[in-house]
């Protein structure tokens, strides 16, 4: 069959359309995708187990508590950070936008990375709890590359419990181009507790 | 403006099409980030509000506790902070997700829980114990404010068919209108250059199917439709019919009166023989008129219609030109079905007839019968 110049137009237009397609499919369906970060998330109590909400609430002592599993190969370690051990580690600060706020907020605070390696330096599942019974479960070296920190201020102001405080766990998903609402899962405010679950 | 008009219509012909499928597609994507879009406000909305409600059901505990003594000042005002810490997010949930603002009422309740929530704020940061009647108060009125979340939750935003369902509907009804008319866009183009196409084949099979001069059948088509019957051997005729004296015509009086004196041949043909065949032109001046079916009589009748009809010569500018015909025919059974032998036959009697001047059809059958070639065919 003939078919010069139409037929050639044709093939190069359908590659076009197809590659585009492709190429959006994957950009604005990307979060769909099961993600790999957050293993479990819940209100539950029963796992694992965690300890007691510190009391009185606020005491500056006893701001997050990270312990190991013994199952991970850090052995069964406890850690406990007052606000001024979180302080002196190296400080973060980047501006981000986030779901629960109209306008990018600055957030400063140490590295998660940092934290942990004062506990276990290869953690690779861990578990977080907020204040307010919220868990997740996460894959922590998924989100390493993003440079997660536990946020102590907000746009200058240290965080209080109603704020969202005394710990906000928070990535920069602006510069590293997330799409909004992905990560939202692992972004717990109200944070208390960190537990290494394994590691490598 | 002609080029104009070309260029649209390759535009049309080639790009409307992929544009179209474009246009769905981005439309689809827009329907399904829509629905995921709404489905995670949705989420947020269920998560934050159900969240204010548990706090707020865990701060009656507390202060119930702390009522009895069985719970500190200290827990109490720690829920406290806990309770206040939802206001934010519920406030900034209610901002987000445009479907709430179909549910009435709803912005004012959320108010009132704040403004509820707040007026116990001097008493819990002060540091005197805290005035029960004024606990007791504050804890009835929250589980009137706990009440009304719950039929909001339960009536208004988690139903399938509640407010906040329908008006997510309708913004996923706006995206899919838009993919259905896509659609629909491309179902017409896609129809209109199928018909563009089918106009065109016709065009073209007519050109083939008819000779341009006279409107007669082409030789291309009377020879196909020839082989055809053959082919399923279904009995026929064929009469070779030829103008005498043509060659004549168009040598004395020009081309031109040649052309019209066809045009008014296939006139009559068209008036008399196509009743019951088809005429075709195969040559300068020659016909094959195709019979399919063999009654000898109805055949001689209407030629002799032919005949009588073409006695009256036609008008040529102050001329008048005569057109007789000479017809030979042949029964295709008598040939075995060969299309070749059935037209070498056709012709052959053709030749006869005009050798002997016959005024009616010359049957091939006849020709082989007398057994005799007329002297002017040696």
């Amino acid at each position: 069959m003939q078919c010069g110049k139409p037929c050639l137009l044709i093939v190069v237009l359908m590659m076009i359309l197809i590659g585009s397609g492709l190429y959006l499919t994957s950009k604005l369906l990307n979060p769909l995708a099961d993600s790999p970060i957050v293993t479990h998330t819940g209100n539950s109590q029963s796992t694992p187990p965690f300890p007691p909400i510190p009391q009185p609430a606020g005491n500056l002592e006893q701001v997050l508590i990270v312990q190991t599993d013994p199952n991970s190969s850090c052995g069964t370690k406890e850690f406990v950070f007052s606000e001024q051990q979180l302080q002196a580690l190296p400080q973060t600060s980047f501006k981000t936008k986030h779901t629960w706020a109209n306008i990018a907020q600055e957030f400063s605070g140490p590295l998660l990375t940092d934290v942990l390696k004062q506990v276990c330096a290869n953690a690779r599942d861990i578990y977080l709890r907020s204040l307010d019974k919220y868990s997740v479960m996460v894959n922590f070296q998924a989100i390493a590359k993003y440079q997660p920190i536990l946020a102590l201020k907000v746009n200058g102001q240290a965080l209080t419990i109603r704020e969202k405080g005394p710990l906000w766990l928070m990535i920069n998903t602006d510069e590293y181009k997330l799409p909004p609402r992905s990560l939202d899962n692992i972004f717990v405010w109200q944070l208390y507790y960190i537990r290494v679950l394994t590691s490598d | 403006m002609l080029k104009l008009a070309y260029h649209l219509r390759y535009i049309y012909q080639w790009f409307l099409v992929p544009l179209m499928l474009v246009l769905i597609y981005t439309s689809a994507m827009n329907l399904v980030s829509t629905f995921f879009l709404l489905e995670k406000y949705r989420h947020e909305t269920i998560w934050s509000l159900e969240h204010l409600n548990r706090e707020i059901e865990s701060t009656i505990h507390e202060s119930q506790l702390y009522l009895v003594k069985a719970s500190t000042l200290n827990q109490l005002r720690f829920q406290y902070e806990l309770l206040w810490s939802r206001l934010p997010v519920v406030q900034s949930s209610l901002d987000q997700d445009p479907n709430l603002q179909h549910i009435p009422g709803l912005a004012k309740m959320v108010d009132d829980i704040f403004t509820r929530v707040k007026s116990m704020d001097p008493d819990f940061s002060s540091e005197q114990a805290l005035n029960h009647t004024r606990l007791t108060r504050w804890i009835s009125a929250l589980k009137h404010d706990r009440e009304n979340l719950t039929n909001f939750l339960v009536n208004d935003i988690s139903a399938g068919n509640g407010r906040y369902s329908r008006a997510a509907w309708q913004d996923l009804l706006k995206s899919m209108i838009a993919v259905g008319l896509a659609s629909l866009i491309l179902f017409l183009v896609v129809g209109h250059l199928i018909y563009l196409l089918v106009r065109e084949q016709k065009r073209q099979r007519i050109q083939i199917e008819q000779d341009s001069l006279t409107g007669l059948a082409s030789r291309d088509f009377v020879i196909s439709r020839l082989e055809a019957l053959c082919k399923k051997r279904l009995d026929f005729c064929i009469v070779f019919l030829d103008l005498n004296k043509f060659k004549l015509i168009n040598d004395t009086y020009g081309h031109q009166a040649g052309d019209q004196l066809l045009i008014y041949v296939a006139r009559n043909f068209q008036a008399t023989l196509t009743k019951i065949g088809t005429v075709g032109r195969i040559g300068g001046d020659e016909f094959i008129w195709l019979i399919p079916h063999t009654d000898q009589r109805e055949i001689a009748y209407y030629y002799n219609q032919l005949t009588q009809n073409l006695q009256l010569p036609l008008q040529f500018g102050d001329k008048h030109l005569p057109a007789s015909l000479s017809a030979g025919a042949v029964q295709a059974s008598l040939c075995g079905y060969n299309p070749s032998k059935v037209l070498e036959a056709g012709d052959s009697a053709m030749y006869w007839a005009k050798s002997v001047h016959s005024p009616s059809i010359v049957w091939h059958g006849e020709i082989q019968s007398s057994n005799a070639i007329p002297a002017t065919m040696i």
